[in-house]
C-alpha cells in the first residue's frame, strides 16, 4: 500500500467579506511529509488550514485528499484531525475520555478503544494523568492530550494550527523535536502553520511561505534560506543584507550591478538586461571580508560594530554611504577587529537577485568615487 | 479625622439598616404572625402555635391552587426549557441577516407588562380556539419562560470556547453527537438556573395567568382571592412556605453558578 495522506489544492480562494484572503492557491503537499505553512499573522496560513479541514467554506476551487475530493465535506466526515492552537480540550472530561472521543464518535468497540488510546497516552507519556481533568494540567500536558487526541485515530493527516505558541521558550524546542520525532515514527502528513521561521526550519520537510494571501515559495528550509525566491521571503526567512543597483553588462559579457556603494559581480545566469533596477540579497553568513579587492567587487567599508551572539559574533559594516550591511562569522573562525578596514565580496550564486519594485534612481552609478576613503585605505 | 469618619460612618450604617428594614420587615411580619396564636394580626402577639398551619392544610382550595400551581410550573419550564435550549443553540450556530433582531425579540415577552402580554395571549389563543383554562395557562406560562430561558442559555452558549466544538466535529462527532456530548455537558449548569428560575417565575405569577385562568385556579390567584374576602392568618402560613421554598432554590441555584466558576 503506498502512502496515504497527500493533498492537492486546485485554484482555492477564500473571502472574509471583501477581503481576498486566499489568493487562488494551487499547490500539492505530500504524502507522509512535515509541511509548514509560514508567514505573518493574517497571511492567510490558518484560513488554508481550516479550509483543508472543514471548517471554513471554500468560495472557489478543489481540495482533494488523496484522490478523494473533500471540499464539500462535513468536518466529520473528512478523514484528517486537527490539533488547536488553544488545545481546545473538552473541559467536562478526562484525559481519557477526551482522547477516546473520536474513537466513541465513530462506535468503535470498547476493548479497541482501550488498548488505542493506552498506546497513545504511553507514546505521549502522559501515563498516571488519564483520570486528570484539563483544568488541572499545565500548558504542555495540555499540549500532549491535545495530540494524543488528534493522532489516536490514525488519520492520514494532522493539521496543526500554531500549537506551540502558548508554550514557554524551552518547552517550545522540546515539543518541535519530540513532534518531528511522531510524526516521523507515524508516517503521517502533518501540515504546520506557524509564523515562527526558526520553527518552520527545523521542523519541516518543505517550508510555504506565505504573504498576503499567496505563497511566495515552496520548498525546502534549505532552498528557503539559500535561494530566496522573492525580497519577501529573503527578508522574512533569517537575516539578510538587501541592496539596490542597476545591472551592468559590459562587452566581455560580464553583469555586474552597480549601487551607491561600490559594485558587485553578479551571476550570468541571472536573466537580467542592462541598465535594469534590481535588489540584491546576502546572507551575514555568506559575506567575504578581504583586504584586497576581490575581482569583480568593489565594496569598501569599514568595521564599526562587534556584537557576540553565543556561538557566532555579527559585525556592522558601514559603507560609503552610511548604509551598514551586517556580516557574521562563527566565533573564532576569522580575527576582524572594530575599525578594520574591509573589501566586502561574496560567492555569486550565493547572491539572490531580484527586480527591483522600487522606481529609485540613483545620481551617480558609474563611476564610484572613492577619495574620501583613499586616505584611510 | 477619625471622629468625622466615625460620624459618617453611623449615618450610613443608619441608612442601610433603615433600608433593610423597609426591605424585609413586611416579610418578617408575615412570618411571625404565621405563627400568632390569636387570629387578629396586630402586636404584641398572643402567643406561639402552628395552628394555622395546620388550618392552611385542610383548606382544599387552598392546597389545589397550589398543586395546580407546581403542576403548571413544571410543565411550562419544561416546555420553555425543551422549546428554548434548542432554539438558541440554533440562533447560536446559524449565521442569518435578523439574527442580532432575533436576540432581542426573544426577550420582549419578558420585559412587557404582563398585562400585554396576558392579553395578546388570550386573543391569540381565542382566535385558534382553545378556552381559558389549565391549557391557556400552561401555554401563557411557557411564552414568557422562554423570553427568560432563551437569553441565560444563550448567553452561556456565547462564552463556550467555539473551538471545543469544532474539534469535536473534526474528530468525527456529527451535529447530534456535537450537542449532546460536548454542548449540553458545557451549558448543563445554566439549563438548571434556567429550570430554577422559571419555577420560581411561574409559581409567583398572576397577571398572565389572571387573564387565561378561567376557572382553573393557581396560588397566587387564590392567596389574592383570599385576601379580598378579609386576611386569614392562613395567608401568612402559606407566603411563610412559599418564601421558604423561594431562599431554598435562590441557594441551590447560587450554589450551582458558583460550582461553574
Amino acid at each position: 500500500m503506498s502512502i496515504q495522506g497527500g493533498i492537492t489544492l486546485r485554484n482555492i480562494n477564500k473571502f472574509y467579506g471583501k477581503n481576498h484572503v486566499v489568493k487562488n492557491l494551487d499547490f500539492e503537499i505530500y504524502p507522509g511529509e512535515f509541511i509548514s505553512l509560514l508567514g505573518p499573522s493574517g497571511c492567510g496560513k490558518t484560513t488554508i488550514l481550516r479550509l483543508i479541514a472543514g471548517l471554513e467554506q471554500l468560495d472557489a476551487g478543489e481540495i482533494y485528499l488523496d484522490d478523494k475530493r473533500i471540499d464539500a465535506l462535513e468536518p466529520y466526515k473528512r478523514n484528517l484531525n486537527t490539533i488547536f492552537q488553544n488545545y481546545a480540550l473538552f473541559p467536562h472530561m478526562n484525559v481519557r475520555k477526551n482522547i477516546e472521543y473520536g474513537l466513541r464518535a465513530k462506535w468503535m468497540s470498547k476493548k479497541e478503544i482501550k488498548k488505542k488510546v493506552d498506546d497513545i497516552i504511553e507514546l505521549v507519556q502522559l501515563k498516571g494523568f488519564e483520570d486528570r481533568m484539563p483544568n488541572q494540567m499545565s500548558g504542555g500536558q495540555r499540549q500532549r492530550v491535545s495530540i494524543a487526541r488528534a493522532i489516536v485515530n490514525e488519520a492520514p493527516v494532522v493539521l496543526l494550527d500554531e500549537p506551540l505558541t502558548a508554550l514557554d521558550l524551552k518547552l517550545r524546542k522540546e515539543m518541535r523535536f519530540e513532534l518531528r520525532r511522531l510524526q516521523k515514527a507515524l508516517q503521517t502528513t502533518f501540515v504546520f502553520v506557524t509564523h515562527d521561521q526558526e520553527e518552520a526550519i527545523v521542523m519541516s520537510d518543505r517550508i510555504a511561505v506565505m504573504n498576503n494571501g499567496i505563497i511566495e515559495q515552496i520548498g525546502t528550509p534549505e532552498e528557503i534560506y539559500s535561494k530566496p525566491k522573492s525580497q519577501f521571503v529573503a527578508q522574512f526567512i533569517g537575516e539578510t543584507n538587501v541592496m539596490e543597483g542597476m545591472v551592468s553588462i559590459d562587452e566581455k559579457g560580464t553583469s555586474t550591478i552597480q549601487m551607491e556603494f561600490g559594485k558587485a559581480l553578479i551571476d550570468i545566469a541571472e536573466n537580467f538586461s542592462d541598465g535594469e533596477l534590481i535588489n540584491l540579497s546576502i546572507r551575514p553568513d555568506m559575506v567575504k571580508c578581504s583586504k584586497e579587492a576581490e575581482v569583480g567587487f568593489e565594496i569598501p567599508g569599514k568595521i564599526v560594530e562587534e556584537i557576540f551572539s553565543g556561538a557566532t559574533t555579527k559585525y556592522l559594516v558601514r559603507l560609503m554611504n552610511n548604509k551598514e550591511i551586517t556580516v557574521s562569522r562563527l566565533c573564532g573562525e576569522e580575527s576582524m577587529k572594530v575599525d578594520d578596514i574591509v573589501y566586502l565580496s561574496w560567492k555569486v550564486t550565493d547572491a539572490t537577485i531580484m527586480k527591483s519594485e522600487s522606481q529609485m534612481i540613483f545620481g551617480e552609478i558609474e563611476g564610484v568615487d572613492l577619495s574620501p576613503w583613499n586616505n584611510l585605505i | 479625622m477619625s471622629k468625622k469618619k466615625s460620624g459618617s460612618t453611623i449615618i450610613v450604617a443608619i441608612l442601610a439598616v433603615a433600608v433593610l428594614l423597609f426591605l424585609y420587615l413586611p416579610i418578617i411580619v408575615v412570618v411571625l404572625y404565621s405563627f400568632n396564636s390569636s387570629s387578629i394580626s396586630s402586636f404584641p402577639m398572643s402567643g406561639l402555635t402552628l395552628k394555622w398551619y395546620v388550618v392552611m392544610f385542610h383548606n382544599e382550595a387552598l392546597i389545589t391552587a397550589l398543586t395546580n400551581s407546581i403542576e403548571v410550573a413544571v410543565i411550562a419550564t419544561t416546555l420553555a426549557i425543551v422549546i428554548g435550549v434548542p432554539s438558541a443553540y440554533g440562533v447560536y450556530k446559524l449565521k442569518f441577516r435578523w439574527k442580532k433582531f432575533l436576540e432581542k425579540v426573544v426577550i420582549i415577552p419578558m420585559m412587557l407588562p404582563g398585562i400585554i402580554t396576558g392579553i395578546s395571549i388570550l386573543s391569540f389563543l381565542q382566535m385558534v380556539g382553545i378556552i381559558q383554562g389549565v391549557l391557556a395557562v400552561i401555554l401563557g406560562h411557557t411564552t414568557f419562560l422562554l423570553g427568560t430561558v432563551f437569553p441565560q442559555i444563550y448567553t452561556r452558549l456565547r462564552q463556550l470556547d467555539r473551538n471545543i466544538e469544532e474539534a469535536s466535529t473534526d474528530l468525527g462527532g456529527t451535529g447530534i453527537q456535537t450537542f449532546f456530548y460536548v454542548i449540553l455537558p458545557n451549558i448543563k449548569t445554566a439549563i438548571i438556573g434556567a429550570a430554577l428560575l422559571s419555577v420560581t417565575l411561574s409559581i409567583d405569577e398572576i397577571p398572565v395567568t389572571f387573564f387565561l385562568n378561567g376557572v382553573f385556579t393557581t396560588l397566587p390567584i387564590q392567596i389574592y382571592g383570599m385576601t379580598r374576602n378579609g386576611f386569614t392568618p392562613e395567608i401568612n402560613a402559606i407566603c411563610t412556605i412559599i418564601l421558604v421554598a423561594s431562599v431554598a432554590v435562590i441557594l441551590i441555584s447560587n450554589k450551582i453558578s458558583r460550582e461553574e466558576a
